[in-house]
């Protein structure tokens, strides 16, 4: 009988356990593994047959299906007294241990179903605009630069501009509070902390929405919602993640035009990606904007908010995969 | 839309050692930790053992379907 393996975080990755509630329900078998698994979990990789078993189970046999939610991170491994500098690097130099480890285990399974694949874990932003771009999608100027000048002169082509992080910046808990950094619009008190040189960094053009659509597509399908804010608002963020439980904001299931859908569609195959949570701007002048695509995002708010019972879809979905699958 | 809000942005590094960071760290917004889960439904834990890993288990408000993540402890 196949299995759907899933590899994901131990906590705060809400995505995935709604999934395998279904699993359940439809009696499918799965394996569920996090990162730790791996240090108290009897493994065992035998490089001559190719096979991986983790606690008796012969995953490189039984898995057809994998369900990736995130898996890697690092470790904080040693727990002695401080050493100082010397304590970095055991940690570090321990994370890249089992990182290896892992990159042969994923290597083993490179065969089975994955979703989304392994080179689509995490993808580069600017390279997902400018793919877009060439498939005909409006997408955002954006420049990426370590001068003040030179932004400033962008400033002044495009008007309005947002700094955003390129890849990652995440959260910074400090016990009572958390410092993040969002996607944030330059105003003249944002432009006046910037300094005349900076590390490279990644700047955008505004782009003046009626209404932001947060989709999460599957293989060809398109789950959309559209974040409805009130138009004039002393209180608005660009930052949806900050409005997100505001009482004005309004969450409606959307359904995107055909000839949106076709272009993502194209770009979702031209970047082999099966999955993703999407963001896209529908401005007042009628035009759909391509922002950004997460291979791994959450979906479960949008899901329930707009009843579309995406982890049930989902576990429908890689159930049908697995069991298609040939080995 | 018109985003008139303006931020508050927080000076958790001091000015000489943000030289060769990312501006991100200029432009830090602080929050209540337990109010931080924007764009997720809040999530509770258990620690059902039927899923054989060690992580804590998911799961929202919504009483869910299978009845196996209504734990335990938490």
């Amino acid at each position: 009988m196949p299995m759907i393996l899933i590899l994901s975080h131990k906590s705060y990755e809400q995505g995935t356990d709604p999934v395998l509630e279904w699993l359940l329900y439809y009696k499918y078998p799965f394996r569920k593994i996090v990162i730790e698994d791996l240090l108290t979990t009897h493994l065992l990789i035998d490089s001559q047959k190719g096979e991986v078993t983790l606690d008796g189970v012969n995953l490189t046999k039984e898995v057809h299906t994998v369900f990736y939610r995130r898996f890697k991170k690092n470790l904080s491994v040693y727990n002695g007294i401080d050493l100082g500098n010397v304590t970095n690097k055991i940690n570090k130099e321990s994370n890249i241990e089992l990182n290896a480890v892992i990159d042969f285990l994923f290597f083993l399974l490179k065969d089975k179903l994955w979703i989304p694949q392994t080179t689509a874990f995490s993808i580069n932003k600017e390279i997902v605009l400018f793919t877009a771009r060439k498939l005909g999608l409006n997408v955002p100027r954006s420049i990426v630069t370590t001068s003040k000048s030179e932004l400033i002169e962008f400033k002044r082509q495009v008007k309005d501009v947002i700094y955003k992080p390129f890849e990652l910046i995440s959260y910074y808990e400090t016990g009572h509070y958390t410092y993040s950094c969002y996607t944030t619009p330059l105003s003249k008190a944002a432009m006046n902390r910037i300094p005349i040189k900076f590390f490279p960094s990644l700047f955008q053009e505004l782009i003046d929405a009626e209404y932001e659509i947060r989709i999460f597509y599957l293989d060809g399908h398109f789950y959309s919602s559209a974040v409805l804010r009130p138009q004039f608002s002393n209180e608005h963020n660009v930052d949806i993640k900050l409005d997100f439980d505001k009482i004005e904001t309004d969450w409606v299931a959307y359904e995107l035009p055909n000839e949106v859908k076709e272009k993502i569609k194209q770009l979702m195959n031209t970047l082999k990606l099966i999955t993703g949570s999407i963001d896209i701007i529908k401005c007042k002048d009628g035009k759909y904007y391509f922002l950004e695509v997460n291979p791994v995002g959450q979906y479960l708010a949008p899901s329930y908010l707009c009843n579309y019972n995406i982890p049930k879809i989902i576990s429908e979905w890689l159930i049908e995969k697995d069991k298609n699958m040939k080995i | 839309m018109a985003y008139r809000k303006r931020q508050k942005y927080e000076d958790l590094i001091a000015e000489k050692d943000l030289k060769n960071l990312p501006l991100a760290f200029r432009f830090l917004i602080r929050r209540e930790t337990n109010t931080i889960g924007e764009m997720y439904s809040y999530v509770r834990f258990s620690t059902s053992k039927k899923l054989g890993t060690c992580s804590l288990n998911n799961y929202t408000d919504l009483t869910p379907i299978s009845g196996i993540f209504i734990s335990e402890e938490k």
